[in-house]
């Protein structure tokens, strides 16, 4: 009993503390806002239709939303967080750099140790799955161009690039819609030095 | 389904559509969306795929070239039926044709300025020109585009009757916007660095540069966007074709990524000073034609970087058109596919003899 009155008195020194804590910070929250939250939303809800308050809330939602905008965008224009920025994303590439060269240097040797394949390895077979998708591509690209306009037109180009420059007829070409053989009767372009490194490709 | 559980199902696929993009790769052709309009190749070379949508009724006498940006997929500009710059420009009765760029490979990292300028494009002017018996033609450039469209003029300029740039990153010493101090911020070595290690600019680096410029919008605001404008009719079909696009980042070649890098650095191309192989680039040599369309909320490229163009080359014809639209806004927006374009169009139809 004596000990359960012991308890009992505890728990209440404990509540009164806690009551007085409670307090506080109630005096807090009263002095920072007016009028607590839970205060407005109650007279919102009472006075507001539904409608009225998706309206209120897509309205609370913009402003939270523009207020981020506008610090993110404050943030990046700051000189200081730009260099600092720039800096860390260059340290960080030099860092990654690093790290490639001396795993590869430490690793090289250990993969196919343990039956894994290497860098160069599977470098090829990337090249291999690129090559077949190159192919795929050229493929589509074949199908969809009609007949072969595209290689006839590519040779007619290349023709016209060679003639331009030795002031040659041109070639055959067709016009659009029509599908008649034109003459092509030849004008000045870029210069043959300046588009030689790409004819034929 | 609750708006929570909505929003959560939408930033889901968002998130699978990212991780998936990082596993496979970025923009592959092959994974691009079927085109609107119907086209055919008409040329291919180098890093060009040439195609050419049929001008619908009487042609104009100048077709029109589409020159996209190198860094994302151009399926952009042919979305939707209704969605689509270039059924809008087919329509009013243009031949157009566009540069669907082929990504670079490890290979082409030697690929630079002169080589997109001097081969590329001007190899596929040059088909353009043998394919519809026209000598000049119009060209359209967008955003990275329209700063190869203007060297392209520059350097080559009796090929070229009107030009039009969309949203040009010209006057890159303008820097308002956040990505433009994050540029200006990189020490010129970063770029070096990543050349030295990828060869090519990665697509996941450039993707994850632009989605890290609006971090709010792509972790969570496009997601409730699409669920608040779920019930307009066609919305989440263009807002899913629109993820695709924002998911197709190609790498860019190595030498072309560190020559815009520098441009970029040096306000080299409004300095007169940009060379382009051997040749430096004076756009006083731009003679023709030229409308300079600038996105009033462009967020990518600042209106103000764009709109010194005009007083920079010689044309006796020059105009800067504002319109109220964002960087691609611009391309796929219904109110500027109904009023933008048609503008465009009529200003290169009075252009056309």
């Amino acid at each position: 009993m004596a000990k359960n009155g012991t308890e009992q008195a505890n728990t209440n020194g404990i509540n009164s503390g806690e009551s007085q804590f409670t307090d506080e910070l109630l005096k807090l929250a009263q002095a920072l806002m007016p009028e607590p939250p839970s205060g407005a939303i109650k007279c919102i809800v009472e006075k507001k239709s539904d409608r009225e308050l998706t309206e209120v809330g897509w309205k609370a939602y913009d402003k939270v939303v523009e207020v981020a905008n506008n610090a993110t965008n404050r943030l990046y224009s700051s000189p200081t967080f730009g260099q600092v920025l720039g800096t860390a994303i260059d340290t960080m590439l030099r860092v990654q750099r690093f790290n490639a060269a001396v795993t590869g240097a430490f690793f090289s040797a250990l993969w196919p140790t343990v039956g894994l394949p290497t860098a160069t390895e599977v470098e090829a077979m990337r090249n291999d799955v690129r090559a077949l998708r190159d192919e795929l591509r050229e493929a589509s690209a074949e199908r969809q161009a009609d007949e072969d306009y595209a290689r006839e037109l590519h040779d007619a180009v290349r023709s016209s690039i060679i003639n331009s420059h030795d002031g040659d007829a041109a070639p055959r070409a067709r016009k659009a819609g029509v599908h008649e053989v034109a003459v092509w009767s030849g004008w000045n372009g870029a210069d043959h030095t300046e588009v030689s490194n790409d004819v034929g490709n | 389904m609750s708006a929570i559980s909505e929003v959560a199902s939408y930033w889901m696929e968002g998130a699978m559509r990212t991780l998936d993009a990082f596993r496979t790769g970025f923009g592959a052709p092959m994974d691009d969306p079927p085109p609107t309009t119907p086209s055919r190749i008409i040329y291919e070379s180098g890093l060009v795929r040439l195609r050419h949508y049929e001008a619908v009724g009487t042609a104009h006498h100048t077709p029109v070239l589409l020159i996209y940006s190198l860094i994302k997929r151009p399926f952009i500009l042919d979305l939707l039926p209704g969605r689509s710059v270039v059924e809008v420009l087919v329509k009013q009765g243009f031949d157009v044709y566009l540069i669907d760029w082929i990504p670079p490979r490890p290979e082409d990292k030697w690929r630079g300025f002169d080589a997109y300028v001097n081969q590329d494009i001007a190899n596929a002017v040059r088909a353009i020109q043998i394919y519809s018996g026209v000598e000049q033609i119009s060209i359209l450039g967008y955003c990275f585009g329209a700063l190869l469209a203007t060297m392209y003029t520059a350097l080559h300029g009796r090929n070229v009757k009107n030009l039009v740039t969309l949203t040009i990153p010209f006057d890159t010493s303008e820097r308002r916007l956040p990505i433009e101090h994050l540029a200006s911020a990189m020490p010129a070595r970063s770029a070096q660095t990543i050349v030295d290690m990828y060869g090519n600019a990665p697509a996941w680096m450039i993707f994850s540069f632009f989605n890290t410029l609006a971090p709010t919008h792509h972790l969570l605001d496009k997601f409730v966007g699409a669920y608040r404008s779920s019930s307009r009719p066609g919305y989440i079909e263009m807002f899913r074709l629109f993820e695709r696009w924002l998911h197709s980042d190609v790498p860019m070649a190595g030498k072309i990524f560190l020559e815009t890098s520098e441009m970029s650095r040096e306000n080299l191309l409004k300095k007169n000073a940009m060379k382009v192989g051997s040749t430096i680039v004076d756009l006083k040599r731009i003679v023709a034609p030229l409308l300079n369309v600038i996105g009033d909320r462009d967020d990518i490229v600042s209106p103000a970087s764009s709109e010194p163009l005009p007083d920079c080359v010689s044309s006796v014809d020059k105009q800067n058109l504002h319109y109220p639209t964002g960087h691609m806004g611009a391309a796929v927006s219904s109110d500027a596919l109904k009023r933008l374009w048609p503008q465009i169009g009529a200003w290169l139809a009075q252009r056309d003899s």
